[in-house]
């Protein structure tokens, strides 16, 4: 009797996920699915899995049992770890982006902030000079970088910025899919604030679907549509982000929940 | 009149789990159907479970036993149980709610606040803004405040925010918790006006008003709900 249709395929679907690191658990039974346009948050403590699962899920680490699926922007659905590593890096490269916590691994340090912005379009064949630093500056306008700095090298960058540079960077190519793993960790309040409000936009403006890594419930709140919340490898806890968060049913998530310090 | 919003058997109750495993029910079997044009107050003791009813209904919080049915892209749905991406479905297009407090990202602008579920529903940003800006007169928010986050504002500034959002797309189903409170007697008239045409075109209202003026003046109907012997 449910009026809202539900068979729209997802973009990702995640099925019995586990990786081992020898005999620790990383994580196991990890299931879910992402539909376009959707932001799922991950969250739990330092070692719940979290970065494990986004890992795996991104196709950054081999999982010891279970599958992703991705489906294309054919309709097809792709095993990520199933197909060749080339195959896995094209799709890396045109469909995905990986925004690390600290831009210094997300950026190339010693090119300047138009290079680093740039590259990822060359990447998928862009070759005219001159449309590749129009778009570069674009990006920077739209990370809140001024054009004044697009010779800089991201070494004369604060952190903030370095992080913006890095989202620029992420998402000029046009991936269908973003990962992040504690996008604003690191960062002054301030700044945190500002990279939220500018990440959020972002993703609603170009409809990305999103999975978002961070032990931060606030964070959490603001950019996600639905919560997963991870102990000891495994998944305790599912739904909307603000039923997870205002009504917990896990004793582990009640826990995390009651924790945070209210300003 | 056309039923938009059916609550059956609707019982809520709270394990904390790090706290002994304490069970605290806070309601149980409401019952309530709302056609559209009418504006349901919620009455009853504070600490009875009316806030803690708007928020089943919204899906904040998890409904244990009953139904929670909304009438959403003429058929119905039970919120109780739904999917969640159902549930957000729902929220941005049939189910508004004014809550008591602003919660929003730091750094967006006013305007922007306001404007957001109508660009969430595909309006073109300039158009929603405009219609946001014309709420916001209303209201009698200066205009010089527009531009700035609403973080900063006062209790009552950031109250006629709260609702300009609320009223910004004309939900068929509305939830209002405390819209008057706060407010002086100009603005508590225009939020009443906002919920008179509400009701004109149809809405179906579901709203707690401890200002029993502005109860007396806008609702069609009472709905008590009796607190639950915690002792149980």
């Amino acid at each position: 009797m449910n009026a809202v249709q539900d068979d729209d395929a997802p973009l990702l679907a995640v099925e019995g996920l586990e990786k081992r690191y020898g005999r620790r658990v990383g994580c196991t039974q990890v299931d879910f699915r992402l539909w376009p346009g959707e932001v799922l948050g991950v969250v739990g403590e330092s070692g719940s899995g979290k970065t494990t699962v986004l890992n795996c899920v991104a196709g950054r680490l081999a999982p010891d049992a279970g599958r992703v699926l991705y489906t294309d922007r054919t309709g097809a659905a792709r095993d990520v770890h199933g197909v060749s590593e080339p195959e896995r890096r094209m799709l890396m490269r045109t469909d995905w982006a990986f925004v690390h916590q600290n831009a210094r691994d997300g950026l190339r340090m010693a090119v300047s902030a138009g290079a680093n912005v740039g590259e990822p379009l060359m990447a998928v064949g862009a070759r005219h000079y001159a449309d590749i630093r129009a778009a570069a500056g674009d990006w920077l306008e739209k990370t809140e970088i001024e054009l004044g700095r697009i010779d800089d090298p991201p070494t004369t960058f604060s952190g903030g910025m370095q992080q913006r540079l890095q989202i620029a960077r992420a998402l000029v190519a046009g991936p269908r899919l973003v990962f992040m793993d504690e996008p604003t960790g690191g960062l002054d309040v301030s700044v945190q604030a500002r990279l939220l409000d500018l990440l959020r936009g972002l993703v609603t403006e170009l409809g990305l679907a999103a999975v978002v890594v961070t032990h931060d419930l606030a964070v959490a709140r603001l950019l996600s549509h639905r919560l997963l919340v991870m102990r000891q490898g495994r998944v305790v806890e599912t739904g909307l982000t603000d039923q997870v968060l205002d009504d917990p049913q896990h004793p582990y998530t009640q826990l995390l929940v009651s924790s945070v310090l209210q300003p | 009149m056309t039923d938009m919003l059916r609550l059956t058997g609707v019982s809520k109750s709270f394990t904390l789990h790090n706290q002994g495993g304490v069970r605290l029910p806070v309601l149980a079997g409401a019952h309530l159907r709302v056609a559209a044009g009418e504006c349901v107050a919620l009455t009853g003791p504070s600490g009875a479970g009316k806030s803690t009813l708007m928020r089943l209904i919204y899906g904040n919080y998890l409904t244990d036993v009953g139904s929670i049915e909304v009438r959403h892209d003429g058929g119905w749905i039970d919120l109780a149980g739904a999917d969640p991406r159902a549930v957000l479905a729902v929220r941005r297009r049939t189910l508004g709610y004014v809550s008591q407090f602003l919660r929003v990202v730091p750094r967006v602008a006013t305007r922007d606040v306001v404007a957001e579920p109508r660009i969430a529903l595909g309006e073109a940003p300039a158009d929603a803004r405009a219609t946001a800006e014309s709420l916001l007169a209303r209201l009698n928010l200066p205009s010089a405040l527009w531009d700035l986050p609403p973080a900063t504002f006062s209790g009552g500034e950031q109250q006629r925010v709260n609702i300009a959002r609320g009223f910004a797309h004309p939900y068929p189903v509305l939830l209002l918790d405390e819209p008057t409170a706060s407010l002086d007697g100009a603005n508590r008239r225009v939020v009443l006006d906002l919920i008179e045409e509400a009701k004109d075109r149809g809405a179906a209202i579901v709203g707690i008003f401890h200002d029993a003026d502005a109860r007396g003046a806008v609702c069609t109907r009472e709905y008590e709900i009796a607190p639950l012997d915690r002792a149980a």
